[in-house]
């Protein structure tokens, strides 16, 4: 009976994990078919489960600024445009901004004990942010963001096939989402697949577009990732000489963020229809 | 002194008596031995997941064994009435809660011991020499100023609580500082055992922890510890049993 007790906590950790598998299953072939998704149960255990997925993706992130934890990260983004975020980051890896040190007796300790700087994994470590992808959508298969980024780590690894198959397992999850589609362009074009690039980033502008003004909401790293997505699109219909097409689709990513880059390339294309 | 060692004796003996120890180390060993054999997307040799996963284990199995040991020691006693033999002999309240404490700890270390020396031999074998030595034992070192931390606060809890309510609320409190313990108020006054959790210095192969640092969370421990046992003793001797 002592013996049950010394064990019951790590085994109802157990339990729990094992319950979330088992009602995921029967979610799956039973409540949703028949419609019944709004079931309490289902919230409260499908809730554990894009949190444990939250956790892993603020695992992955910390790994990426080699241990500095999520929100400390972020705290360090702040305040950027959606286009100069990428941009920042790489000045931060290069140490150019420090923080100010720190001057109380606690701060002094913290900083002594836990990971407080932001830096970034070099290029030979990059790998290690990888099992929590894996462990993000394994616990949430509708975790589009562990996908994506998961994909993208990949082929910062040169895994272009890994990062296809993850990908597509995703899309596979999720068929109506615009990243994943555009996610899966970028690569196909990246390995020289232009056509198969096209249809890709085509779904994911008519996604885009279907879903209106409720995406628009979603923050400015989406809003960033549509105007890549877009202006890349433009740039292999501009390469291959389909000039309307290209115009169209600048005009779209003018609209999104204008600049005179943009403006320019759009004059050029004019004079060549 | 003599008393207080007999009754941690005590504590030592029912320890290596029960098989709870035993069958949470071959847990480790099983999950130490899935974790180096997993591989993501074709890749293997995820170094500081193992790192994650093997100190994680060591470090909450340890405290898993401390709160679980510290939250029955006193009311096991009380509810078999083994405690009014104990305290017929000449031993004080206050040597009963120290040597409870001394046997607890004791017990805690040796597993936590165990469990790190297994994570640490598991990790060279892998041949990855990256992190310094001295990181991972000053991660050994504050570990064990946790655990006296933990073991002493659950004594005292256990004076009010049941035991299954002590277990939980004393691992509440674990997880909690070390999940949330930032967003307590930046304060030494107040309790932030999480300062003794140096893990991801461990994983992301950070700088060494400055003596002074380690030091200073030597005397904190101390004296919370401290501060722990003396309530727990002034409470016991005010019980009327």
């Amino acid at each position: 009976m002592k013996r049950v007790e010394t064990i019951a906590i790590p085994l109802v950790i157990f339990a729990l994990y094992a319950s979330t598998v088992a009602f995921n299953f029967y979610f799956q072939h039973t409540i949703l078919r028949t419609g019944q998704e709004q079931d309490i149960i289902e919230r409260v255990f499908g809730g554990l489960r894009g949190f444990i997925g939250d956790w892993a993706f603020m695992k992955a992130e910390e790994y990426h600024h080699r241990g500095l934890p999520f929100l400390k990260a972020m705290a360090y983004h702040v305040d950027e445009s959606p286009l100069s975020a990428e941009k920042h980051h790489h000045e931060y890896e290069e140490g150019s901004e420090g923080r100010e040190a720190p001057k109380d007796l606690f701060s002094r300790i913290y900083a002594a004990v836990k990971v407080t700087e932001d830096s970034h994994l070099k290029p030979a470590e990059e790998k290690e942010a990888l099992p929590w992808f894996y462990v993000e959508v394994a616990f949430d298969p509708h975790d589009i963001r562990g996908y994506v980024l998961g994909g993208y780590w990949l082929e910062r690894m040169n895994k272009f096939d890994e990062s296809m198959r993850f990908m597509s397992e995703g899309l596979k999850h999720n068929p109506d989402s615009a990243s994943l589609s555009a996610a899966l362009g970028n690569l196909l074009f990246k390995t020289g697949k232009l056509t198969d690039a096209v249809r890709y980033l085509e779904r994911a502008r008519a996604l885009w577009k279907a879903k209106g003004s409720s995406y628009a909401a979603q923050g400015r790293y989406s809003a960033s990732e549509r105007y890549f997505a877009l202006d890349l699109l433009g740039s292999i219909y501009e390469r291959e000489k389909e000039y309307a097409k290209a115009l169209e689709i600048y005009k779209e990513v003018y609209a999104l963020q204008p600049s005179d880059r943009l403006l320019e390339k759009m004059q050029k294309i004019a004079t060549l229809l | 002194m003599r008393n207080i060692a007999i009754l941690g004796k005590g504590v030592l003996r029912e320890f290596l008596r029960r098989k709870d120890f035993y069958l949470i180390f071959a847990l480790q060993i099983v999950m130490i031995l899935y974790v180096a054999t997993i591989s993501f997307g074709g890749e293997r040799g995820f170094g500081r997941y193992f790192k994650e996963i093997g100190i994680s284990l060591a470090y909450i199995f340890s405290v898993i064994i401390a709160v679980i040991f510290a939250s029955r020691q006193i009311p096991q006693e009380i509810e078999s009435k083994t405690i009014y033999p104990i305290l017929a002999h000449p031993v004080s309240r206050t040597e009963f809660i120290l040597g409870k404490f001394a046997g607890v700890f004791l017990i805690a270390a040796m597993s936590f011991t165990l469990f790190y020396a297994t994570f640490i031999a598991s990790f060279l074998l892998r041949g990855d020499l990256s992190t310094p030595p001295l990181l991972f034992l000053e991660g050994y070192v504050l570990h064990l100023f946790l655990l006296s931390f933990f073991t002493s606060l659950t004594i005292l809890l256990s004076l009010f609580l049941s035991t299954a309510a002590n277990s939980g609320v004393s691992l509440i409190v674990y997880f909690g500082t070390n999940w949330f313990g930032a967003s307590i108020p930046g304060s030494l006054y107040l309790p932030h055992p999480e300062l003794f959790d140096i893990k991801e210095k461990i994983i992301h192969t950070w700088d060494i922890v400055p003596a002074w640092v380690v030091l200073f969370l030597g005397i904190y421990a101390a004296l919370y510890t401290a501060f722990f046992l003396v309530s727990a003793s002034a409470v016991f001797k005010r019980r009327n049993l």
